[in-house]
């Protein structure tokens, strides 16, 4: 398999939304068909086509990615931060949930 | 002088005495306020080795340079005594009204001293100062106590008042103001009942000026804009509750008295949960344009009851006790907040008698039957009463959970979740390695709010599930960064509102103050504060095994979760210490050199310091 046709391998990812993302979302899950190889806007512009509730509100109006107040973590383990580094597998999870840790 | 009083207030209990003394605007400049100018004020009125529960442990009310300046979030004080749980240094924060009604009484602090021969209520009126009976207000529950303090003086009055739980000397019994708020951690409420002290009501008429008012409006307005925007949104929305799913599924959520790190139940008991199902309405405190707290309430039709709820509650009182169901977290919260106790506290040493329960070492002979088993909503809710009353099990529980062991025996103390007697928040030290290390060096025992080490762990800044010697310049950052907020005091709610902190704090300060200060004049500042609370408990007789985790943490790996398998190394652990007390330059012993003190501008308080250890008596 060449390196391009790698690149555009299709996954299903899991993303999973926490706190207000979920109760604007009314849902915990959504399923997002993307690229392997696909950045954190992809994500986001998977996820408000989804569910445009969530534009403006947890993903940024110009959908290149989540609002500073939102992280994403991947499968529970891996804080992604401003960039998706490594490419998602099929079944991965991507966790949407609010930045401010405190408590 | 602007933003301050420049004096404080000591009463005396013991022979009903008030009198003044001055705050030079050097102590002020060096410790700002709050938690600076509490943990100095307790360095030199506690006489050094003092039982926390004598008359002489002073017991600080302190107020900040913001207080009275109506920026968002300024309506804060800080309370510190010598703790009753940990034997050092114990403070706690709370907020509202009366942090403003108290300034305006004329001082930034108030030191009570002593102990009163009968039950007293407090009256601070500008500098006319009451010495009341308070025999009619014994055994009331802190809102009880609240409403008749105001009947009796005047709704104008702020008061601040313990429980049944602070009256019996409840180790972790905290201090209530203004309809329930709580200077909860480290059992200031024993401090004050140790003094026959039910309650202390304050006003005033004595605003400060600030030298450049004008300025401030116009910062008031931009901040609290920013206040209301993406930085504070979990705040707004679900409040800190919204931790306890996310934690979960992380694997940080501390279940069955550290056991696991997952909960099954723990959506029932989430943020989301109980903005569904339970949510009566947000509130602020004074000044605060976040509203963070969320107003709560049963639904099951039994006993109603209603109150606020944060993480810290929902966790300790639900997944640390094996709790699924929400409407018995919300009653327990409201009886800890009725009788003034610290709900991490109460769930820890409940969470650590259910593991002797079920590990045999305690028995229902022991609990007057009650089946003390996880997950069991009734026994907690028993028992809490039991502490606040020191009845039969309950008074070895009111000891907290590193006493309770002592006494118990059977290797219970194996299973005793507390850092120096302060027993563990709700933050998986095993999967949240630099909070690991936070939980372990901090002053107060294990505390997740003098450092908010947590922040990293929760971030790509580092790899939370594995170790490195970075993580002491983190954590020293954390505290330095939170001794100057507690100081000032912001709401940490806000922090994320601030492009810059510090510069834009050290302009606030100068036009608060009209004293010139720099970022790095107030980064100092929360070093400066930082090393005195760690000369305080030298003083009281720390030592560097204090500096340690529970040892489950070492000895049992997580089981469950996302982070099944992972745990910690006294080894890791120690390596991590080591790079915080380099990062702090401080010796391989954790001791401040003496160039690092007089760099902190610290030397006269380490002279003292070196006095009392020889002997002699040093303290003014």
């Amino acid at each position: 398999m060449t390196a391009t046709k790698k690149s555009q391998t299709h996954v299903t990812v899991r993303i999973e939304l926490f706190g207000n993302a979920r109760l604007l979302a009314g849902r915990c899950y959504m399923s997002v068909r993307l690229t392997g190889n696909c950045g954190l806007g992809d994500v986001a512009e998977a996820v408000a086509r989804d569910c445009p509730a969530l534009v403006g509100t947890v993903v940024r109006k110009d959908l290149r990615g989540f609002l500073d107040s939102y992280t994403v973590n991947l499968n529970g383990v891996t804080f992604v931060g401003d960039g998706l580094r490594q490419r998602l597998n099929d079944g991965d999870s991507l966790l949407v949930f609010s930045s401010q840790a405190g408590g | 002088m602007y933003a301050y009083h420049g004096r404080v207030t000591i009463v005396d209990l013991d022979s009903h005495t008030v009198r003044w003394e001055p705050l030079e605007e050097d102590v002020l400049r060096r410790f700002i306020g709050g938690t600076g100018l509490s943990a100095y004020l307790l360095y030199k009125y506690a006489r050094p080795g003092c039982d926390p529960l004598s008359p002489e442990n002073p017991l600080i009310f302190a107020t900040s340079p913001l207080v009275g300046s109506r920026l968002t979030t300024s309506s804060k004080f800080a309370v510190a005594a010598k703790s009753p749980l940990t034997g050092m240094i114990g403070d706690s924060l709370s907020s509202s009204f009366i942090a403003t009604e108290l300034k305006k009484t004329g001082s930034d602090a108030v030191v009570v001293m002593g102990r009163s021969s009968i039950p007293t209520l407090l009256s601070i009126t500008d500098d006319e100062v009451e010495f009341l009976d308070a025999t009619h207000l014994v055994g009331k529950g802190t809102s009880e106590t609240e409403r008749a303090v105001k009947a009796q003086l005047g709704g104008m009055y702020r008061v601040a008042s313990i429980g049944p739980a602070g009256e019996n000397l409840v180790r972790f019994a905290g201090i209530a103001n203004d309809g329930g708020r709580q200077a909860g951690r480290t059992g200031p409420g024993a401090v004050m009942g140790s003094k026959n002290l039910k309650a202390i009501a304050v006003r005033g008429h004595n605003r400060v000026s600030f030298a450049e008012p004008e300025i401030l409006d116009e910062i008031r307005a931009d901040l609290s804009r920013r206040s209301l925007g993406d930085a504070t949104e979990k705040y707004r929305t679900l409040g800190t509750m919204a931790n306890v799913s996310v934690f979960n599924r992380l694997g940080a959520l501390p279940t069955r008295n550290f056991q696991q790190s997952t909960f099954e139940g723990a959506e029932t008991v989430s943020g989301e949960a109980f903005q569904k199902s339970h949510h009566v309405k947000n509130a602020h405190c004074a000044n605060c344009t976040i509203g963070c707290e969320h107003i709560v309430t049963t639904t099951d039709g039994g006993d109603k009851a209603t109150g606020r709820m944060e993480y810290q509650s929902s966790f300790a009182l639900g997944p640390l006790v094996g709790v699924s169901d929400p409407n018995t977290v919300i009653r327990a919260s409201r009886i800890c907040d009725e009788m003034g106790m610290d709900t991490i506290s109460a769930g820890g040493t409940i969470a650590w008698a259910m593991e002797c329960f079920e590990n045999g070492v305690l028995t229902a002979g022991d609990s007057e039957g009650v089946d003390l088993r996880f997950g069991n909503g009734d026994a907690v809710l028993s028992l809490l009463e039991m502490i606040a009353e020191r009845r039969g099990l309950g008074d070895v529980l009111a000891e907290g959970s590193r006493r309770a062991a002592a006494t118990i025996g059977g290797g219970s103390d194996e299973w005793a979740m507390h850092v120096k007697g302060l027993e563990m928040p709700g933050y998986e030290p095993r999967s949240l390695k630099t909070m690991a290390l936070a939980l372990s060096v901090s002053t107060r025992g294990a505390c997740h709010n003098r450092s908010s080490a947590y922040e990293a762990d929760f971030s790509n800044r580092v790899d939370r599930l594995s170790v490195d010697d970075e993580r002491g310049r983190i954590t020293m950052e954390g505290e330095d960064y939170s001794a100057v907020m507690d100081s000032l005091i912001w709401c940490k709610f806000l922090r994320k509102a601030f492009d810059d902190f510090y510069w834009e704090s050290s302009k606030i300060y100068e036009h608060l103050t009209g004293w010139p200060t720099s970022p790095e004049d107030l980064r100092l500042a929360g070093e400066r504060i930082n090393n005195l609370k760690k000369l305080f408990n030298i003083r009281e007789g720390w030592t560097p095994e204090d500096d340690t985790l529970p040892p489950r943490v070492f000895q049992e790996a997580l089981e469950t979760g996302v982070v099944k398998g992972t745990g910690l190394t006294r080894p890791d652990l120690d390596m991590m210490i080591g790079g915080y007390y380099r990062a702090r330059g401080w010796t391989a012993e954790g001791l401040a050199p003496e160039d690092k003190l007089e760099e902190l501008q610290l030397l006269d308080v380490a002279a003292k310091l070196e006095a009392v250890n020889d002997g002699t008596p040093a303290l003014p």
